[in-house]
């Protein structure tokens, strides 16, 4: 099959899926004129019962609070199995932690990121938290918010250089507040079990509607996924960052 | 409405862009820019949720894999 088949081919198959993406672009009901029964229910019910405002948030923490434990696993799982990759590659789950090898020399951060880098952490970490504690009441939630507060951590890489980051961001500092994430969202959804209701059922009292705790349990879901996301994109940053700190010449391994 | 057509053409042009952008280090930060205007059109679209994870993923998450991984294959340079 030569090149000109295989464009061809492609051509063929693009213009198809044009058409039909074309014809059922056309046929969608106008957006967000419409609602499904389903949809009604569901905002009936949110409202008067669930105590949320962000709808998005109801949805994933208390009605299909399953479904998220599952995102909050895979998340895990791709964490875990990177980690366990990179370190297995670097020889230190053997040995423990490797001796770090500088084959470059980067120039040391200027004043201006000293200055700004801590403070930029700061106030986007105090952002992060505020995404990630009013999940239920604002846009965001507990990934939302751990992946932009593990993001302004990163600022105090670029701020302070690697060793120092390292130096902080260890392996057993990182690993069990992952871990602590993950268990924690299991153990809610097992106390509710444990007092005769549904797994993950919402059994928190709702507050007015409004305040920081009217969602049940959707404020500690949201705090634990929270947890769980920070420490686990700061686990891959750390991870790549160890990557970069024993980069040889390349002609070595190709 | 129009804004919804204006960055639906944006991130098409944006798209265009990533792909014809050829060197990995300038296609990285094309690619950020791609990511802060589909979220852009996520807010348009009334999902500012999901505007705020692709946010945070696509500005620093992904281009920083890229990156790493650009100068763990190819070597460090400039």
């Amino acid at each position: 099959m030569n090149t000109h088949v295989r464009s061809a081919l492609l051509a063929v198959s693009l213009s198809c899926f044009a058409l039909i993406l074309g014809w059922a672009f056309l046929t969608l009901p106008q957006y967000a004129e419409s609602l499904h029964a389903g949809e009604q229910r569901v905002l009936a019910h949110a409202v008067r019962a669930g105590g949320a405002t962000n709808l998005d948030a109801f949805v994933n923490f208390d009605y299909r609070g399953l479904d998220t434990m599952g995102e909050e696993f895979i998340m895990f799982a791709a964490v875990a199995g990177l980690a366990l990759v990179l370190r297995a590659s670097r020889g230190e789950l053997e040995h423990g932690e490797t001796a770090p090898v500088e084959d470059r020399k980067p120039p040391p951060p200027g004043l201006l990121i000293r200055w700004i880098g801590p403070i930029g952490c700061a106030a986007i970490a105090v952002f992060g938290f505020y995404v990630i504690l009013h999940g239920q009441l604002t846009p965001g939630g507990g990934f939302q918010g751990g992946a932009i507060t593990a993001s302004g951590l990163l600022l105090l890489y670029l701020a302070f250089g690697e060793q120092p980051f390292q130096d902080e961001m260890t392996v057993d500092r990182l690993d069990p507040g992952e871990a602590v994430g993950v268990v924690g969202y299991v153990l809610v959804g097992l106390s509710a079990l444990a007092s005769g209701s549904l797994f993950l059922h919402n059994l928190l009292s709702k507050q007015p509607l409004g305040q920081l705790y009217s969602g049940g349990t959707i404020f500690v879901l949201n705090f634990l996924v929270g947890i769980a996301v920070t420490f686990g994109f700061l686990t891959i940053f750390s991870e790549y960052l160890k990557e970069m700190r024993l980069s040889k010449q390349p002609s070595a391994d190709e | 409405m129009d804004l919804q057509w204006a960055l639906y053409i944006a991130v098409a042009a944006g798209a265009l862009f990533t792909v014809l952008s050829r060197d990995p280090r300038r296609q990285v930060l094309v690619f950020g820019l791609y990511g802060v205007l589909l979220s852009m059109l996520f807010i348009a679209l009334h999902a500012p949720d999901v505007a705020l994870s692709e946010l945070a993923v696509g500005s620093v998450a992904l281009p920083f894999v890229i990156v790493v991984t650009l100068m763990k294959t190819r070597g460090p340079q400039a």
